[in-house]
């Protein structure tokens, strides 16, 4: 340094900010700028190992500039620039816009339930399922008819995923290396319910409710609702098994694919399912409440109730005043059917029938309804086919005995009599075999036999195939009725069988077909 | 197998075809006179005719005698009331293969078309 000439190595200051990425040159008040120019500023960073390449050699002009206008003033000014990690992207997943837009009606759905805001009389409105429209065509909304779920099918897709990258390092004004963050690939995210496909679209591989939270997306085949099935959580319908630990509420529903478990008391609600229902309490149906099951069904009790059931029906309590139509059996031999009208096709045992007051209580066994109707049918299509068959057979007669040499017209229209008996008879034949295989159903599948433990009271009517069967008077102790191998009904009272007329008045009634077959009928089935 | 029904009474062409159904056969087409078949004859071309005598517009023996002019081959079965023997003879010079007297039992008619179909088989 020569004299007069400023001291730089006093005068300037190097300051880097925390990463060190960016170096800031201070230079105090001069009194006098002889020898600072560019290359001494230079010279100074390079002396502060600042590496070359990151300082800017027009920032680096400036400050001298600045400096050297206003020499008494105090200066600042970034001057060396290093390079910034870039870090790596993190795997994120995007909600599909119609997958989000149920998710964000739900949840603030859930939401105004927890704060209080919630006006089960006016909810908010949730977007009709596109095979479940709930907009009706006067766009009011049915809120019973709402699900407070996002439920997907099979096959949906439900978000795409980013791709993850490892980031690239960088390097401060010194030339140290400043490590890039890796990007997470946030594994644990999806569960084996969604498939990822190459391009990142996620695809739900079950039908089920979705759960869409941070750090959790799936699909899940079963419906647990801990609490009641009501304004909160809307109808449900759902592809799969649904469990409810509270009540089902009045006019909700809960329709499933798979089986239904509900732990508190139904009311006069809709129950659907294909495969099996169990009430763990039971159904107060208040005479609309509804149950369908593909399988069986297991209640508590029932009560008001009106139902079908393609399997068994088990009871633990009573069955009062319920219209219930089973194609299996019904086990209830510890309960007591009051009231109403118990149809089951392949009988079953029963605690009681009736009660002392004397309750109507009708229980139809060995019927199966639908088959049956087809069978009637049949029959009257059989004899209207009998009478035509029998008055065009008089008509030729007539037509013979009048005409003594026929008419080539003559002759063609005794042919076409002639040709639609046998189209008739063509018809019957294959009425009979349609008949044939009906009543192989009918006895495959129904049977008429009843095991009474307790009692049968008064007013009680039972129906079986052939014969209507009334109770003027309470029957106490155990009986077992049936039709016996007669075909007439018979009991089995206090150990002792006999026919039932003794017991009961039995009268011919034709509201359960009775299907007499012989081996001819069944092999022709078979 | 396309069989060619020539009746002017909708009902013996039902009974015909009924009984062709039972024999196995489906592509029928009707014509309601000879006129009519002769129009339909070309479109369709049948592997067999079953023709009715007495029909309005052309007789059955008259497009008998038209059609065997260009096609000698083609079976014709008569299906008439015309039961007298100079009709069968006349019917037979004019070229049918067969012929059904009317009425006629759905066995009947389904011999001779079988009949029919196997000596023209030979034949050709």
């Amino acid at each position: 340094m020569s004299q007069g000439e400023c001291d730089l190595d006093r005068q300037l200051r190097l300051q880097t900010n925390p990463s060190k990425v960016e170096g800031t040159l201070h230079v105090e008040p001069l009194e006098s700028v002889k020898g600072l120019d560019v290359d001494a500023l230079h010279a100074f960073l390079i002396g502060n190992e600042v590496l070359s390449q990151y300082i800017d050699a027009d920032d680096l002009a400036k400050l001298c500039e600045e400096v050297l206008e206003a020499p008494l003033e105090p200066h600042e000014r970034v001057v060396a620039r290093g390079e910034k990690a870039i870090n790596g992207n993190c795997v994120t997943y995007t909600l599909t816009d119609s997958i989000a837009k149920q998710v964000e009606i739900v949840k603030s759905r859930k939401n105004a339930i927890k704060e209080g805001t919630f006006d089960p009389d006016n909810p908010p409105a949730l977007e009709p399922e596109p095979d479940n429209p709930t907009a009706y065509s006067d766009e009011t909304v049915n809120h019973y008819d709402q699900m407070a779920f996002v439920i997907v099918k099979k096959g949906d897709k439900i978000a795409m995923k980013s791709k993850r990258s490892d980031g690239f390092d960088g390097s401060d004004i010194f030339g140290k290396v400043i490590p890039a963050h890796e990007g997470k690939s946030n594994e644990g995210v999806l569960d084996a319910s969604i498939h990822v496909a190459s391009d990142g679209t996620c695809t739900s591989l079950v039908s089920g409710v979705l759960t869409a939270e941070p750090g959790q997306i799936s699909v899940n085949t079963e419906l647990e609702i801990k609490e009641d099935v009501d304004f909160q959580t809307g109808r449900i319908i759902f592809p799969g098994m649904v469990t409810v630990g509270g009540a089902v509420r009045d006019q909700f529903s809960v329709c499933a694919e798979g089986d239904i478990l509900i732990r508190g008391l139904v009311e006069a609600a809709n129950l659907e399912s294909t495969m099996n229902i169990s009430l763990a309490r039971g159904m107060a149906g208040k005479d609309t409440g509804t149950i369908t099951a593909g399988q069986n069904l297991e209640a508590g009790y029932l009560e008001a109730v009106i139902a079908d059931v393609g399997g068994n029906v088990s009871v633990k309590g009573e069955i009062t005043n319920s219209k219930i139509t089973i194609k299996n059996e019904l086990h209830a031999e510890h309960a007591a059917v009051r009231g109403g009208h118990v149809q089951a096709s392949m009988g079953g045992n029963i605690g009681a029938i009736g009660s002392v007051q004397g309750v109507e209580t009708v229980i139809e066994i060995g019927s199966l309804p639908e088959v049956e109707s087809h069978v009637r049918a049949i029959d009257g299509f059989f004899e209207r086919l009998e009478s035509g068959i029998e008055s065009q057979k008089s008509k030729i007669e007539t037509y013979l005995s009048a005409i003594a040499k026929p008419t080539a017209s003559q002759i063609e229209e005794q042919m076409g009599m002639q040709f639609e008996i046998d189209e008739m008879e063509l018809r019957q034949k294959q009425l009979t075999k349609a008949k044939a295989g009906l009543l192989h159903i009918l006895s495959k599948n129904t049977h008429a036999k009843l095991d009474i433990h307790k009692a049968i009271y008064s007013k009680v009517v039972i129906y079986l195939p052939g014969y209507r069967v009334e109770f003027p008077t309470e029957l106490m102790g155990e009986s077992t009725i049936e039709l016996g191998q007669t075909g007439h009904p018979s009991i089995t009272f206090r150990g002792k069988t006999c026919a039932l007329s003794e017991h009961a008045r039995v009268m011919s009634d034709d509201r359960i077909l009775r299907v007499i077959q012989n081996e001819e009928t069944l092999s022709e089935a078979a | 197998m396309k069989i060619l029904l020539i009746d002017d009474s909708k009902t013996m062409r039902n009974i015909q075809k009924s009984v062709l159904k039972q024999l196995g056969y489906t592509e029928i087409e009707e014509a309601c006179d000879g006129q009519d078949a002769l129009s339909k004859i070309g479109a369709f071309n049948p592997d067999l005719c079953l023709v009715d005598w007495n029909m309005p517009v052309m007789d059955g023996l008259t497009f008998v005698t038209t059609f065997r002019q260009t096609n000698k081959t083609t079976p014709l079965i008569m299906v008439t009331t015309e039961a007298e023997k100079s009709r069968v003879i006349e019917a037979i010079k004019a070229g049918v293969n067969n012929y059904v007297v009317k009425p006629f039992t759905p066995d009947l008619l389904s011999e001779r078309i079988t009949e029919t179909l196997a000596k023209c088989a030979v034949g050709s």
